[in-house]
């Protein structure tokens, strides 16, 4: 694999936003487009140099930043970011395509923005160094902030600005834990991740930083109780966000616990992984119930999101193989899926101006195409075999089974809840008969009709054929394994 | 020494210009040249390391980049005229003199060698203060805050001028290296000296408006003509910080229990200050607590300066800050202007009203509060950063929470900004100069917010 590639791939965001600045207002959608689906060209350009292999560590750039401090401007890639920069740069293409009748996505500062975040989601999946780490951490919320608080529904300034204040205060301690970490490392000190693994760290220092580091990123996937930001967020950020925030950003911490806490803290994982699994199980049911119950579609999907993470976070902190590959085949389905559901219930909300499910109904008499894509990503999100969902949510379900059946009963309960709730929601929105808000409900045009078939050719591909993506982190995915 | 020379004859030159009915225009072009040029002596003199006046001042690195941050900011300043000029009546010119020659005292604060030389340093900036506080002549609240600045700056500078005279009494020597040659020999006696010291301190407590010589501050600012009080939140608190980071550094940090002090004046400053901005609405209140709590954090840097040199920090803090407060003016000026008052609310909706000025707005609140990618964080960053490496971690986590606080406040200005719908689509007239200014402020925040070591690394 030739590194000028690499190298493009992590530069790309940068160029988009620079283009995105630079032509002010000419910079539209079908700019934005067409700039977004080069990036994912690029990416599946590089993916399939090593398709079929296990992708080896490379490291990108390595320039010196701050000197004096021992900061360096160090990026690399390996299979699991790879999987995840793969994510990013596909739901960016679709984000964007999701906003082309939104008013907008008719100037540049959405697009902007939205760029800006892919520069610091790409940067939280690639750095190799701890500070550059937390700065791109912080790099990817400022434009979600702004995109949520801008163009956002009801009471967007309160809900907003909690949903900021609860990570924000979640990274300063993950800062601090860096901070300390880079004040251990010997000699010359530095903020090379590679250094600070071969630390050796006593158990109660462990299990201090453990917390630290485990409560920015519980925050940002959300962990129960670590949740409540996310339902509020999830409901007054305009459609846009909201798949940003749950299809990728919300990896961030998934992707922060893959980073940080399992190679650098052992014992109290030995210690505390128990009662992590114990919680995310919580969530996996807790976000279940609570999603039957939601008569807000959007405030539904919000909760089974939970539900979700509950189960990959879970999978995290069982140490067997399983775990892993589950872990890193949901991440990427559920940001699939996830965005495919929140475009699915922004065209809805689009046209008939409301969420409430019992306001809705029969649209799949005026709308016969929306309703085959919408059962398909559904099915993905319930995990039935063939879809993207099941691969994932089945190894998850295995590597608990394997670490302890109790757990595997419990969180195995999300299957059936989940697939109560989504019918459910399915049943509401699309059967029945139609009213005076549905009955004019115009089908999908050009553009929605290719976005999601694109998304559920995804679902489908992925849950038939998944061994490409299985095996290029599995390398990773054993080094992990303690 | 050029630097003096320059800025004094700049200020003279505008007094003069005032005579004769010159172009304010004309007049501020010729002071942007000036300061220019002053950048230009920084350049040609860094390294050189020269004493001038008997050894009185003494133009090191710290000096010179101290200097280099006032001029700048001061540039920016003079860019942003318009709608001072806009509002003022008579007397323009001479209002610049007094700013230039406020501007020649703090450069006398930032390079002194000898404690007299720090003396008229002050009293040059505080007298042309006074002042400028007080220029709004038709404005009771302007009245005001000249008066009350007046009586309590003179008591401060008469402390600072006591303790001056209680060290000499006690080590013989107006010069920094003789005070410290003193200190170090140990053979300290008298109770002259701790004496000495806690008047200093006290007085410049008072000129950085740290806690409990605080009082002033919010109605000083609040009273002021939003320029002015621009000059003082940004530059003049800038110099005297440089100032008494000099002095301390120099002598007293490394003895004692000073530090130590410090750190507890510095930890309830920064509580006090944050504390306060949060129940404000007017934003000239709540940036003056926040200028309150962010002379806190350099008082940190100060603390630790007996430990470890740590120059670059407070240089880098000093100047961040002056520049974001700048550039916040710049937007508070016209806005304000236009509202007839200074409440947060004037300001909602200024995303769809005037772009340009939401983002210089945003990014100068993003850096105030230490968010990643401005210069604000990486200020906050070092500072803290140091602190927690000599040991001082409860005064870290301590400055961690109330920068947790201040996202509170400084955001509720972003919010107005960009979330809150305006009352009016009516636009504002903003100059091609002052967008110029504007853009440039945002620009420096933004870069040393990315590159950093452009001005971390500059004084070792």
């Amino acid at each position: 694999m030739d590194i000028v590639y690499l190298k493009a791939l992590l530069l790309y965001p940068a160029i988009s936003l620079a283009a995105s600045l630079l032509l002010n207002k000419f910079f539209k959608w079908e700019l934005s487009m067409l700039f977004s689906v080069g990036g994912l060209a690029l990416t599946l350009f590089v993916l399939f140099q090593t398709l079929g292999a296990g992708f080896p560590s490379t490291v990108v750039f390595d320039i010196p930043w701050v000197e004096s401090l021992g900061i360096t401007f160090k990026l690399g890639v390996s299979g699991i970011s790879l999987i995840l920069i793969l994510l990013t740069n596909l739901s960016i293409p679709l984000i964007i395509l999701s906003s082309k009748n939104h008013s907008f996505s008719e100037n540049n500062y959405f697009h902007s923005l939205v760029y800006l975040m892919q520069i610091g989601l790409s940067g939280v999946f690639t750095a190799l160094d701890g500070f550059l780490f937390y700065i791109f951490w912080e790099v990817a919320l400022i434009p979600i902030y702004f995109i949520c608080g801008i163009w956002g529904g009801e009471n967007k300034a309160a809900v907003t600005f909690k949903f900021f204040l609860y990570t924000v205060v979640g990274s300063l301690f993950m800062l601090i834990g860096i901070i300390y970490l880079y004040l251990l490392t010997p000699g010359v000190h530095t903020f090379d991740i590679e250094v600070f693994k071969t630390l050796v760290l006593d158990r109660t220092t462990q299990i201090w930083l453990f917390w630290a580091f485990f409560i920015a990123f519980a925050i940002k996937m959300p962990i129960f109780p670590f949740h409540t930001w996310q339902p509020d967020t999830y409901t007054t950020a305009p459609a846009q966000g909201t798949m940003l925030l749950s299809g990728i950003m919300l990896k961030m911490g998934i992707f922060g616990v893959i980073r940080w806490i399992l190679p650098l803290f052992p014992l109290a994982i030995a210690k505390y992984g128990d009662l992590i699994i114990i919680l995310s199980v919580i969530g996996v049911i807790y976000g279940a119930v609570i999603a039957i119950m939601q008569k807000d579609v959007k405030r539904l999907v919000a909760y089974s999101s939970i539900s979700h993470v509950g189960l990959i976070c879970a999978g995290l902190f069982v140490n067997n193989i399983q775990g892993m590959q589950g872990a890193m085949m949901q991440m990427l389905s559920h940001g699939i899926n996830v965005i495919g559901m929140f475009y699915i219930l922004d065209i809805i909300e689009k046209r008939t101006n409301t969420r409430q499910i019992e306001q809705l109904g029969g649209i799949i008499h005026t709308a016969p195409k929306l309703a085959v894509f919408f059962v398909v990503i559904m099915l993905g999100s319930v995990a039935l075999p063939l879809t993207n969902g099941f691969v994932g949510e089945f190894l998850l379900l295995t590597s608990l089974f394997l670490y302890n059946p109790i757990f595997a009963i419990l969180a195995g309960l999300s299957v059936i809840l989940g697939a109560v709730y989504m019918l459910r929601m399915y049943k509401g929105v699309m059967l029945g008969e139609s009213n005076a808000v549905t009955s004019t409900f115009k089908d999908l045009d050009a553009v929605e009709f290719i976005g999601l078939a694109f998304i559920a050719l995804l679902v489908i591909a992925i849950g038939v054929y998944p061994q490409p993506l299985l095996s290029l982190a599995a390398p990773e995915a054993l080094s992990l394994i303690k | 020494m050029a630097i003096l020379v320059i800025l004094s004859c700049l200020g003279i030159f505008c007094m003069l210009t005032g005579l004769s009915k010159v172009d304010i225009k004309i007049v501020l072009g010729v002071s942007v040249a000036a300061l220019l040029a002053c950048l230009g002596v920084i350049y040609y003199s860094w390294g050189y390391d020269e004493p001038f006046f008997n050894d009185m001042v003494f133009f090191d690195k710290y000096a010179l980049g101290f200097s280099g941050v006032l001029i700048v900011a001061t540039i920016l300043l003079v860019l942003l005229a318009d709608p001072f000029l806009e509002n003022a009546k008579g007397f323009v010119s001479e209002h610049f003199a007094l700013m230039f020659f406020a501007l020649t005292g703090m450069v006398c604060m930032v390079c002194f060698d000898h404690l007299s030389m720090l003396f008229i340093g002050i009293e040059i900036m505080s007298v042309a203060l006074y002042v400028l506080a007080g220029s709004n002549k038709s404005q009771l609240a302007s009245n005001e805050a000249s008066l009350k600045y007046f009586l309590m700056g003179a008591f401060s500078t008469g402390f600072i001028l006591m303790g001056m005279t209680l060290i000499y009494a006690e080590t013989s020597s107006f010069y920094l290296e003789g005070i410290k040659e003193y200190l170090d020999n140990g053979n300290v006696t008298t109770v002259l000296l701790p004496l000495g010291i806690s008047l200093i301190l006290m007085g410049l407590l008072f000129k950085v408006s740290a806690v409990p010589f605080h009082f002033w501050t919010p109605d000083v600012y609040e009273g002021s003509p939003d320029y002015v009080t621009a000059f003082m939140s940004a530059i003049a608190k800038a110099a005297s910080l440089g100032a008494f980071y000099r002095l301390f550094n120099a002598c007293f940090t490394g003895i004692g229990h000073w530090a130590d002090i410090l750190s507890v004046i510095a930890a309830v400053t920064i509580t006090v200050g944050s504390l306060g901005a949060v129940y404000q609405y007017n934003i000239k209140r709540m940036l003056a607590y926040s200028s309150i709590a962010n002379a806190g954090f350099m008082l940190i840097a100060i603390m630790v300066s007996g430990k470890i040199a740590n120059q670059n920090s407070i240089l880098f803090y000093a100047g961040a800050y002056a520049i974001a407060v700048i550039s916040a003016f710049g937007v508070i000026m016209v806005v304000s202007n236009k509202a007839g008052n200074d409440s947060i609310d004037s300001f909602n909706g200024l995303l769809k009203k005037n772009p340009l000025m939401a983002f210089v707005l945003t990014v100068a609140m993003l850096s105030l509060a230490g968010i990643p990618l401005t210069a604000g964080f990486f200020g906050k960053f070092f500072v803290l950063f140091n602190a927690m490496s000599q040991g001082f971690v409860w005064l870290a986590v301590l400055a961690v929470i109330n920068s947790m606080v201040g996202i509170y406040y400084y955001f509720k200005v972003i919010i107005a900004i960009n979330f809150k719908p305006a009352d009016s689509l009516e636009g504002y007239n903003v100059s091609g100069v002052h967008q110029f200014a504007l853009v440039a402020g945002s620009a420096i925040t933004l870069v040393v917010g990315i590159f950093p070591q452009l001005v971390y690394s500059l004084l070792d």
